[in-house]
């Protein structure tokens, strides 16, 4: 019997990428880390992300009837799949793509965000909070720490 | 109420939540308390569902579902008792609580709030979420209790995700 995986993948994936997206400029403006965020305050950042957020739901129900099919099932004798590993896959696909695209964008966005480099580097997330995410690697590497 | 009870909403809400809790907090002693929930929540929830599929559990009580014709969602046809949702979403709700008191009972509400739908559109029977919510509920605090006797393993993940600047 053939098996197609990829008809709920295309449709949870973009779901998951974009509110993700807007989850993580919430909660790096909530935070105070400047160096994840899209925008210099943190209003223009808790809009972006409810409308990411809201945008993202909207379109994942508004492009198909969520509640009316099993998420494994047979039609016309081609079993449609996307049982719990597949979901899990997908939103961790999904999250990982947003954080990636979220440092990309809040990397060039706040290229100049930090021009001294004779600072140490604060550790962890806190590091994010007078950097970009590259500025705080690159020093760390660097000065060999 | 449809929007509860499908396989999609409560379940991404509560997964992005954990991105929002391992970010969001201002203090490090706090992100440090909501990171290692976090970390007992993924494991709460995973162990839950293994639970599920290594012993069968619904195949051995082979439960059938209350309703054949369910008003709000498609009709279940496998095995009823215990309820998986339930489980996952108390398993995520006490893992966070754990860690963080206010963000748990946030969760903990959306995680009734599936299990109630669940029972409402006649997908389970009451005592089938109940069931679900007591081995979510288990699994997260045995989780939390072989994370602390085994805390090289958290320490250690959440320390490289530290040293790039990702915790």
């Amino acid at each position: 019997m053939a098996s197609a995986f990829g008809e709920y993948f295309w449709q949870y994936l973009p779901l998951v990428f974009f509110s993700s997206l807007g989850v993580l400029q919430i909660a790096a403006a909530r935070a105070g880390l400047r160096g994840l965020t899209f925008f210099r305050r943190p209003l223009p950042c808790y809009l972006f992300g409810a409308v990411a957020i809201v945008g993202a739901f909207v379109w994942f129900y508004a492009t198909g009837d969520r509640g009316a099919e099993p998420l494994v099932r047979i039609n016309d004798g081609v079993k449609v799949f996307f049982g719990e590993t597949e979901t899990f896959a997908t939103f961790m696909g999904g999250a990982v793509s947003a954080l990636v695209a979220t440092i990309l964008v809040s990397s060039v966005v706040n290229a100049r965000i930090s021009s001294s480099t004779d600072k140490g580097v604060p550790h962890g997330l806190d590091a994010l909070k007078e950097m970009t995410f590259f500025q705080a690697i690159t020093r760390r590497l660097r000065k060999g720490a | 109420m449809r929007l509860v009870v499908d396989d999609w909403f409560v379940i991404t809400c509560l997964a992005l939540s954990m991105i929002v809790i391992w970010f969001g907090a201002r203090s490090l002693s706090q992100r440090q308390r909501n990171q290692r929930a976090v970390w007992t929540a993924a494991w709460g929830v995973g162990i839950s569902c293994l639970w599920f599929h290594l012993f069968r559990i619904n195949e051995i009580f082979d439960r059938a579902r209350p309703l054949v014709e369910p008003p709000l969602t498609y009709l279940r046809t496998d095995q009823s008792f215990p309820s998986e949702a339930a489980a996952v979403g108390f398993a995520f709700a006490t893992a966070i609580w754990i860690g963080n008191r206010r963000a748990g009972i946030a969760l903990g509400f959306l995680a009734f709030l599936w299990a109630f739908g669940r029972v409402y559109c006649g997908a389970h029977y009451p005592s089938d979420v109940i069931a679900g919510a007591l081995i979510g509920i288990f699994t997260s605090f045995l989780m939390y209790f072989i994370w602390r006797i085994l805390k090289f393993a958290p320490n250690l993940f959440i320390g490289f995700m530290r040293w790039i600047h990702l915790a």
